[in-house]
């Protein structure tokens, strides 16, 4: 099983990063993606049942990513309705075949952040804390004591580091999208989004104790 | 620790329960919603009237007015403002290969463009025959400007009301280049229309409603184009 923490911390951290464990292999994402394409178009074109299916698809993903953004359950729920809904209401738009996925995060993000300007109490949203359930909604630790404390480094690197390179992280690393998904996701480039993840990966490795050789950081 | 994972169901599926998903698709299904069929109906009534409507406004106004212009001048403005104009409408109001509109890039490029563009292809091509830049002293650009404004404004507002409420990315943007391409189909109508090619002319009565008309489409766009949620049912559970 391929965890971002192995990845991250190749032995040194390896279970820090297993807070934000996905277990995500590359066939479930692909067999994710065209589940959801499939379903979106049966719902366009007038299939009620096919809600159900394109909730299926889509809401895990969302859902965990407004838990990490709002690290509020009740509003992550809120925000995840809200979603749906505007997929629902603009089903009638959707051009079959388009990826659905990013779509949904396009939207999810935009509700967060309107939510957050909404309320302006970033400061207060940030200083609470993840519910135990919605951490076990991503990872579960193996090892308490040194994941704990990783999983504390990296979560306080994450807050640390700017917004745009943690959503490209998250995107890619830990809800699985593909840069072409997480850049049309976030209405930029491929390249800034490549850009973004490996500043906050650099970022995290350096944290973990395992900093990128200079040849590697290079590249 | 593993063994407390949740057994059954995966990580992530495990992330959304029964009860908010029976909940959020039952809330759908209380909302009525306009299935592809229902809606390219209505995308065939407005996009008819998005034409039809500045072509009656036009033919009100007097139709073609060659004047004093030389009929290939009239032609190649008119021609090639039609070309520019049909591109800058693909780009501004096509999605492309995504559900969520062309680039950032893209889009601020195209409303950059526009208005230079078609100025500078008006411009030099009058420049290009004798008298043809010359000043109309009762001609100062105000019903050239009240025409272009006249002819894009319901383009503009059908486009706004068929792309309502779709854009999580970037509604003012998406919404300037509405009115880059309104503006722009309005400008082809206004080249047969005027035959003044006096620069400052062209600036206050062609180039100036189109940046209004971009200006204008940005700040409703921003409002009526973006995503904004509705109502909550949850939060207050």
């Amino acid at each position: 099983m391929a965890t971002i923490a192995a990845k991250i911390g190749q032995g040194v951290g390896a279970s820090a990063a297993q807070q934000y464990e996905r277990v995500i292999p590359s066939a479930a994402i692909q067999s994710d993606t065209e589940r959801a394409n499939a379903a979106m178009e049966r719902y366009a074109q007038g299939d009620e049942s096919a809600f159900a299916s394109v909730y299926d698809a889509v809401a895990p993903r969302v859902h965990a990513y407004l838990i990490r953004q709002a690290r509020d359950r009740v509003v992550a729920d809120d925000l995840l309705q809200q979603t749906l809904l505007q997929i629902h209401r603009k089903r009638a738009t959707y051009v079959a075949g388009l990826p659905v996925l990013p779509w949904a995060f396009a939207i999810a993000r935009r509700l967060y952040i309107d939510e957050c300007r909404r309320r302006k109490t970033d400061a207060l949203w940030s200083a609470r804390d993840v519910g135990e359930d919605d951490r076990r909604a991503w990872a579960l630790p193996d090892d308490e004591v040194a994941t704990r404390e990783a999983a504390r480094l990296v979560e306080a690197e994450l807050l640390r580091m700017p917004g745009n390179q943690r959503v490209a992280f998250e995107l890619l690393k830990v809800d699985g999208l593909s840069h072409q998904e997480a850049a049309q996701a976030l209405g930029t480039t491929v390249n800034a989004v490549k850009l973004r993840a490996f500043r906050a990966y650099t970022a995290i490795r350096t944290v973990l104790g395992c900093p990128l050789e200079p040849s590697a950081a290079g590249k | 620790m593993s063994d407390s994972k949740p057994p059954a169901p995966s990580p992530r599926t495990g992330l959304t329960d029964a009860r908010l998903r029976a909940r959020i698709i039952e809330r759908s299904a209380r909302e009525p919603s306009p299935t592809r069929a229902q809606f390219s109906l209505e995308q065939r009534v407005v996009l008819s009237l998005v034409v039809l409507v500045p072509l009656l406004v036009f033919l009100a106004s007097g139709g073609i007015r060659v004047g004093p212009r030389p009929e290939r001048l009239v032609i190649a403005t008119a021609l090639g403002s039609a070309i520019l104009a049909t591109g800058v409408a693909i780009v501004g109001i096509g999605r492309g290969r995504s559900m969520l509109g062309r680039p950032r890039a893209l889009l601020f490029t195209q409303v950059l463009l526009t208005p230079a563009v078609l100025f500078g292809w008006r411009a030099l091509l009058s420049a290009c025959y004798p008298k043809m830049t010359l000043e109309w002293v009762e001609r100062p650009g105000l019903r050239c400007f009240t025409l272009s404004i006249l002819l894009a404004c319901v383009p503009l507002v059908g486009l706004l009301w068929l792309r309502r409420g779709s854009d999580p990315l970037h509604p003012r943007l998406t919404g300037a280049a509405f009115g880059a391409a309104s503006g722009a189909g309005a400008w082809v109508l206004v080249d047969l229309w005027c035959p003044v090619g006096y620069v400052p002319h062209l600036l206050v009565g062609h180039v100036l409603p189109l940046l209004v008309l971009i200006a204008l489409s940005a700040l409703i766009g921003s409002r009526v184009i973006a995503v904004s949620r509705g109502p909550s049912t949850l939060m207050e559970r």
